[in-house]
């Protein structure tokens, strides 16, 4: 009975996510920005962002087209100059794949490593979350390496819900580099 | 049966598995067809049988390997041939007495309308979601594969000369040896004329045309269950987006189609990845 509890809980819709911290509370504590959408977005200090959470990285051609197809972007810059991050640098990113009605996928979630015992991801997980469900996607899904399993249940998801389970083709002939491509992870 | 996930489920997607009928249609294996563009084959020198005046051509146990024979480590994956992409194939013909044929096709990225699908949907026992958004999904997925059943009737100037070129093929005597392949024949317009065609089946994917796709919506009318063409259709639609580089592939998968979809390659939780749902409790 997926999605009937869901329907009773939320009366029809989805509920967001609240934000626990509001960006002007990021940009002071943190000294970070978000920002929606890939305008702005350099894609080799994306793939440098990626190969520092141990993503591979991407064929930059191909991370453009991704990002020009994929449904919603968000991501962090630093504000200001510091000793962990230059100004404007991009040190955290989250994307979800959508058909912007009925379900969605979230992708790509990563942090800087400098940064991430300051709550972006979970901040980024809410402000993607939300934008998702406030668009009236009814299916927000993702896939999660089990260590952040339990961050992603802090937030609101839900695992194997009535034993729905996630489930990827297994190529044969892929590369080592591309066995975690498909990761979110924050 | 639904074979994955139901996305949209403001209506409550849940997931049901409805009991497979009759196969509708003889179930043998299609003759091998080399992928020549703009040439119309005919199916007829598959191998035939016949059945209350019907001639039956080709199923897909035999297309990707049966998979109860060969669970071995050198399995044959969906990726071994992906074979040249095509718009539309040919899975099951069947011929009537009265020279009309009965085709079920996979076609590629054709147009699918959204009250068709609906209509499947309740066939299968799913809710019909609001049409404006299931044609907005639709038009906004990268991917729309679907089953067609298409019935022709013979355009009775050319028939003569089609049985004609049927006969030649068969008398080339390449025979059962060379024609059990396992690649479904490319469609075939012929000069028949189409009486109707009625969606049967249809899988979705949405994607950042990349990397990643994810399968939705997979189903199949519950007349035409039991033939295989759910696996057909998955497995066509696999191809159709390896060949496109995407090389992430997945689903959401509910318990009873696990097997389903593991005979076909895919792994549930690989890596211990989890799949999971925005299903908020508070």
């Amino acid at each position: 009975m997926y999605g009937h509890r869901v329907e009773e809980a939320a009366g029809g819709i989805l509920r967001p996510p609240p934000i626990s911290r509001a960006d002007t509370e990021f940009e002071e504590s943190v000294g970070v920005q978000f920002v929606e959408g890939r305008e702005g977005i350099r894609i080799p200090e994306l793939n440098e962002l990626f190969e520092k959470v141990g993503f591979p990285k991407r064929d930059p051609e191909r991370l453009k087209v991704a990002l020009e197809n994929t449904y919603h972007v968000i991501w962090v810059r630093a504000a200001k100059q510091s000793r962990l991050a230059r100004q404007g640098q991009l040190i955290g990113f989250a994307r979800a794949t959508s058909d912007g009605v009925l379900s969605a996928t979230v992708w790509d979630v990563a942090v800087s490593p400098a940064f991430q015992r300051s709550g972006l991801g979970r901040a980024l997980m809410e402000r993607l979350t939300k934008k998702l469900v406030e668009d009236g996607i009814p299916t927000i899904t993702l896939y999660a390496e089990p260590q952040v399993v339990a961050m992603y249940e802090k937030l609101g998801y839900v695992r194997d819900p009535d034993g729905i389970r996630g489930m990827a083709f297994q190529r044969r002939k892929k590369s080592e580099k591309e066995k975690t491509g498909l990761l979110t992870r924050a | 049966m639904a074979w994955s996930l139901r996305s949209g489920r403001t209506t409550s997607g849940r997931l049901t598995s409805a009991s497979s009928g009759p196969p509708a249609v003889c179930p043998l294996v299609l003759a091998r067809r080399q992928a020549i563009a703009g040439t119309a084959q005919r199916l007829l020198d598959a191998p035939t049988c016949s059945d209350r005046g019907v001639v039956c051509h080709g199923f897909l146990g035999g297309l990707f390997g049966r998979s109860a024979a060969t669970k071995t480590e050198n399995k044959p994956s969906i990726e071994d041939n992906l074979g040249a992409e095509v718009d539309e194939l040919l899975l099951v013909e069947t011929r009537q007495a009265d020279g009309s044929r009965a085709q079920i096709v996979y076609r590629n990225g054709g147009p699918v309308a959204a009250a068709d699908l609906e209509k499947l949907c309740v066939k299968v026992g799913w809710p019909a979601r609001p049409l404006a958004k299931v044609e907005a999904a639709l038009r906004n997925s990268f991917m729309v594969s679907s089953l067609v059943l298409r019935v022709c009737l013979p355009d009775p100037a050319s028939s003569s000369a089609s049985s004609e070129a049927a006969a030649g093929s068969n008398g080339n005597g390449s025979g059962s040896s060379g024609g059990y392949n396992g690649v479904a024949g490319l469609v075939e317009a012929g000069s028949d004329a189409i009486v109707s065609e009625t969606l049967i089946g249809l899988a979705r994917a949405t994607s950042d045309h990349a990397f990643n796709a994810t399968i939705w919506d997979v189903l199949v009318d519950p007349e035409f269950q039991g033939q295989g063409l759910g696996k057909a259709l998955v497995e066509q639609m696999v191809r159709s987006l390896l060949r496109k580089d995407i090389s992430n592939i997945t689903l959401f998968a509910d318990s009873k189609v696990l097997d389903f979809y593991r005979q076909m390659g895919f792994e549930a939780d690989p890596e211990g990845i989890k799949g999971m749902f925005w299903y908020p409790k508070f």
